[in-house]
């Protein structure tokens, strides 16, 4: 099985997303497509990345992500609550502007959810929280 | 009389991938149409939750994507499936059952996205959604 730097052991299928840990932080990059078994995947990954590394934040990169309704919003969600429940806060970036109109529409549930434009702000923004005692 | 349209897309729902797919085809010939990029993503996301109605209530079924030509253009999806129906379609679309994900049918937010909704039931026959919604 191939180790990418940083990332999930590999396995051959091919549908693991792509993780990367920066400035103490696990970076998720989600891909355009969303779908199920991924998420699913994805979320047995950073579970794993978070307590192998001691990893005290997750951003959840958005940026690429074409379409998302409520059923993957949901998924991803309790996948952040689950990162939060190991010790790594949470942050999702990059979520583009018809996404967001959608699943507002929608009447998704946002609260609690931590956010910011793009990953060097969701960086600052993590390492802001850290930094205060909350 | 009405007239008939062709669809440019069929689309069997019968698995998760298939969820995405739809999904990703809306947001293409939404594009392709001259959509916005939000009312793009309103057009797909709607596509997307019914085709998961479609797979969670029925197994499978079938999307319909049609262009539309009225004083603008326009985007229509059919969601059709032979599953159980839905006995109580007035509850189906009160906002009870809008919260996303988990929580019922999710009708009501796909009705808010589109411009036009019908919804046809027939329980022990299936389901037919037809939304509708045009550009700006």
């Amino acid at each position: 099985m191939s180790d990418r730097p940083g990332g999930a052991e590999g396995t051959s299928d091919g549908n693991a997303t792509p993780m990367q840990v920066t400035r103490g932080s696990l970076v998720v990059s989600l891909q355009r497509v969303l779908e199920e078994n991924q998420l699913r995947r994805l979320r047995h990954d950073l579970l794993e990345q978070i307590q192998r590394k001691g990893l005290r934040g997750v951003i959840l990169d958005a940026s690429a992500v074409e379409t998302m309704d409520s059923v993957d919003f949901s998924t991803l969600r309790r996948t952040l609550e689950m990162a939060a429940l190991m010790g790594a806060i949470p942050i999702i970036v990059g979520l583009r502007p018809g996404i967001v109109s959608a699943l507002v529409t929608m009447d998704v549930d946002i609260r609690g959810l931590r956010a910011a434009a793009d990953l060097d702000r969701g960086l600052e923004l993590l390492e802001e929280l850290q930094a205060t005692p909350e | 009389m009405t007239k008939v349209r062709t669809p440019s897309d069929q689309i069997h729902i019968g698995g998760e991938m298939d969820v995405a797919r739809a999904a990703l085809r809306a947001s293409v010939v939404g594009k392709e149409l001259g959509f916005d990029a939000v009312n793009c993503a309103k057009f797909a996301t709607a596509v997307s939750e019914l085709a998961r109605n479609i797979l969670k209530y029925a197994g499978k079924g079938e999307v319909r994507l049609t262009p539309l030509d009225g004083s603008r253009p326009g985007l229509e999806v059919m969601a059709i499936d032979r599953g159980p129906g839905i006995a109580d379609t007035a509850a189906a679309l009160s906002d009870h059952y809008s919260s996303g994900g988990t929580l019922g049918l999710g009708l009501p937010g796909v009705r808010r996205l589109m411009d036009e909704f019908e919804l046809d039931s027939v329980v022990g026959e299936g389901t037919r959604v037809v939304a509708r919604k045009w550009r700006r």
